[in-house]
């Protein structure tokens, strides 16, 4: 884990009370209601939830990619110093794939199948950029190889169908990387791989980021690939952020009783456990929210404590120590959080 | 195979060999185009194929079976079949060829647009419009077309390219609805691509497939119609000689002289398959993944 000095870095993109709703025949459903967080220049950025928490919602949102029925209907996404929301369509196009550029989690079909590798990479070259045809390719070629597929000169020819899931990734890491992008936002890139071509990938964004000096914002659901890769983490849960602070903090002292839920469910190695630890329930709908904290219904940690008033307001994100930020009952009043924490350590048995 | 194993020995290196195999004729292609090209050359040249003049009347010698003057007999009017057979399909072949690349040109742009809007008001418009035209047989429009206007080349074409073009739209629009739907498309919105580069980078190449199957048989169809047509006297007009019209000449004559029916027709026929046939063989011969099923 390359740490770096955070208060130094200048703050590239800065996400303020963002909400996105989706209209739907049943009623509004809030997919990202409140959103803050800040992405600092350089930095890798995890935005860890469970399925349906709004991490993609989000990342379409700062493309502003999100199709109807959804609708950005609150807050400012300010990128290198301007506002995202209030550019025009035509200024939009400019900003995505140049200066801030995504990849999905589905690669193979991320892929058009009509079309060699190679002619993809030019294509979003050619967007933007002012070359002809031939340097494209030589360029295209070059990104092949940095992003480690052998033989590019050959593979460039290859139509997708004819790669494997993590040599599509890559080539989808290539284009990505074709307009050497300042953001690169990448929603479950290692989701549909295994797990020794998921560390490859992960390996190549690290060493990617060394390189190229690019901030990316890593959307999964899985902390280990958190810990292992991110500088900065933040925990989203039904469209809000709940937690936020560096990956180490995080790891060594969790806050928010969901965060504690998700650690606790990593399977470990020498503990001998007939089963693992769940948080009970699944997120809520976003149409019937509860009315007080959103996880107040799943929380064990509220029953334990007997708080009535989760319930029944909503806490704030309240910055418990220097970074670390959390949205939690528990922590509103006591500004040291050790004496609870110590109670709650430990799965229950 | 040397490449491969060359591939194989890079240990560390990973994954794809090239698993296309090298382009080859699919043998119903190749049938189909030969078949096909024979019918075309024989009409290109038909002025030197040809004996006799397809219109020349020889009254002494009409309504004859084949001998070798004449191999496939004379009609009615004592002209030669043969003759009349590679003339016949001048008019027709042109106008079917025609008429199906505009419509399909057409139909295509106008579908892949509506998949692209889909639930718009374009898309509402296009859709009920097609739903319009198909609410009608097609033989019925074409009758009201060619019947306002002149019998003629041109008002031809426009009748079956008014009736011809809905189903590339529907096509066009059911296919592009699934490839809006792929995150290549999604993907290409994310790197900043504009809809135009969009419609004519992935969306039109991906319909394309579909489509050309699509215009292989409509072709042969937009054949069976024109001879339709000219079979009602409303096709290409006499003394200009067409398969379509010598079929209806020859009727009153069926049971007296059955070879004046049986030659169009079987000429129609062979046209019509050869032509869905190489349509088969270039689909997957044009298909990557289908070149190693065969």
């Amino acid at each position: 884990m390359i740490s770096k000095p955070k208060s130094t870095n200048p703050s590239l993109l800065e996400i303020k009370n963002l909400k996105t709703y989706f209209y739907s025949r049943e009623g509004v459903v809030k997919a990202v209601d409140g959103v803050d967080f800040h992405v600092k220049v350089g930095e890798i950025f995890g935005l860890v939830g469970e399925s349906g928490c709004g991490k993609s919602v989000t990342s379409l949102s700062i493309l502003r990619l999100v199709n109807r029925p959804g609708k950005v209907v609150g807050g400012t996404i300010q990128f290198q110093g301007r506002d995202l929301l209030a550019l025009s369509d035509a200024e939009m196009k400019q900003v995505r794939g140049d200066r801030i550029s995504m990849i999905f989690q589905q690669s193979l079909p991320s892929l058009d199948p009509v079309y060699p590798v190679g002619d993809q990479i030019v294509e979003a070259l050619l967007v933007h950029n002012k070359m002809n045809k031939r340097q494209a390719w030589d360029r295209a070629v070059e990104l092949l190889n940095l992003v480690g597929i052998s033989d590019p000169a050959r593979r460039a020819r290859c139509y997708p169908f004819e790669f494997s899931g993590g040599m599509a990734q890559r080539v989808m890491i290539a284009i990505a990387l074709s307009c050497e992008p300042d953001l690169l936002i990448a929603d479950e890139p290692t989701t549909a791989l295994d797990v020794t071509i998921q560390a490859q990938i992960l390996e190549l964004m690290l060493e990617l980021r060394a390189r190229l000096g690019m901030a990316i914002i890593l959307i999964t659901h899985d902390l280990g690939v958190v810990a292992e890769t991110a500088d900065w983490v933040a925990v989203m849960y039904a469209g809000r952020v709940v937690e936020e602070s560096s990956v180490g903090t995080l790891f060594e002292e969790p806050l928010h009783p969901y965060t504690r839920g998700l650690i606790s469910s990593i399977p470990v190695l020498e503990q001998d456990r007939e089963r693992l630890s769940i948080i009970p329930g699944v997120v809520c709908d976003g149409i019937d929210m509860p009315a007080g904290c959103k996880f107040a219904p799943r929380c064990q940690t509220r029953v334990e404590h007997s708080l009535a008033i989760c319930s029944r307001r909503e806490p704030d994100l309240i910055e418990t120590s220097p970074g670390h930020k959390v949205r939690c009952w528990l922590y509103e009043d006591a500004n040291q959080p050790a004496a609870v924490s110590q109670t709650l350590s430990g799965a229950p048995a | 195979m040397s490449s491969n194993a060359v591939a194989v020995e890079e240990l560390g290196q990973t994954e794809c060999l090239r698993v296309t195999p090298r382009f080859r004729w699919h043998p119903t292609a190749v049938f189909g185009l030969v078949v096909f090209g024979i019918i075309v050359g024989a009409s290109l040249f038909a002025s030197q194929l040809s004996a006799y003049d397809p219109t020349h009347q020889d009254i002494l010698h009409r309504m004859k079976w084949p001998t070798l003057q004449h191999p496939f007999g004379t009609d009615a009017l004592g002209r030669d079949v043969l003759s009349r057979i590679f003339y016949g399909g001048r008019q027709a072949l042109l106008i079917s060829f025609v008429s199906v690349v505009i419509s399909a040109s057409a139909g295509t742009v106008l579908g892949a647009l509506a998949s692209r809007r889909a639930g718009s008001l374009l898309d509402e418009i296009l859709m009920r419009t097609i739903d319009l035209f198909l609410s009608f047989p097609s033989i019925i429009i074409a009758l009201m077309i060619v019947g306002l206007l002149k019998p003629g080349f041109w008002s031809l074409v426009l009748a079956l390219t008014i009736t011809g073009w809905t189903p590339y739209a529907r096509l066009a629009r059911a296919v592009g609805l699934e490839i809006c739907s792929q995150t290549y498309v999604e993907a290409a919105t994310a790197t900043g691509e504009s809809e135009f580069l969009i419609m004519r980078k992935h969306i039109l190449p991906n319909t394309l497939g579909p489509i050309l199957a699509q215009v292989f048989l409509r072709f042969g169809h937009t054949l069976l119609i024109i001879a339709g047509l000219s079979y009602l006297g409303i096709g290409i007009q006499p003394p200009t000689p067409d398969w379509g019209s010598m079929l209806a000449d020859a009727q009153p004559y069926m049971q007296r002289l059955p070879t004046l029916i049986l030659f169009p027709g079987l000429v129609i026929f062979i046209t019509t398959l050869s032509v869905t046939l190489t349509g088969q063989g270039l689909m997957l011969m044009f298909d990557p993944q289908q070149r190693r099923t065969w």
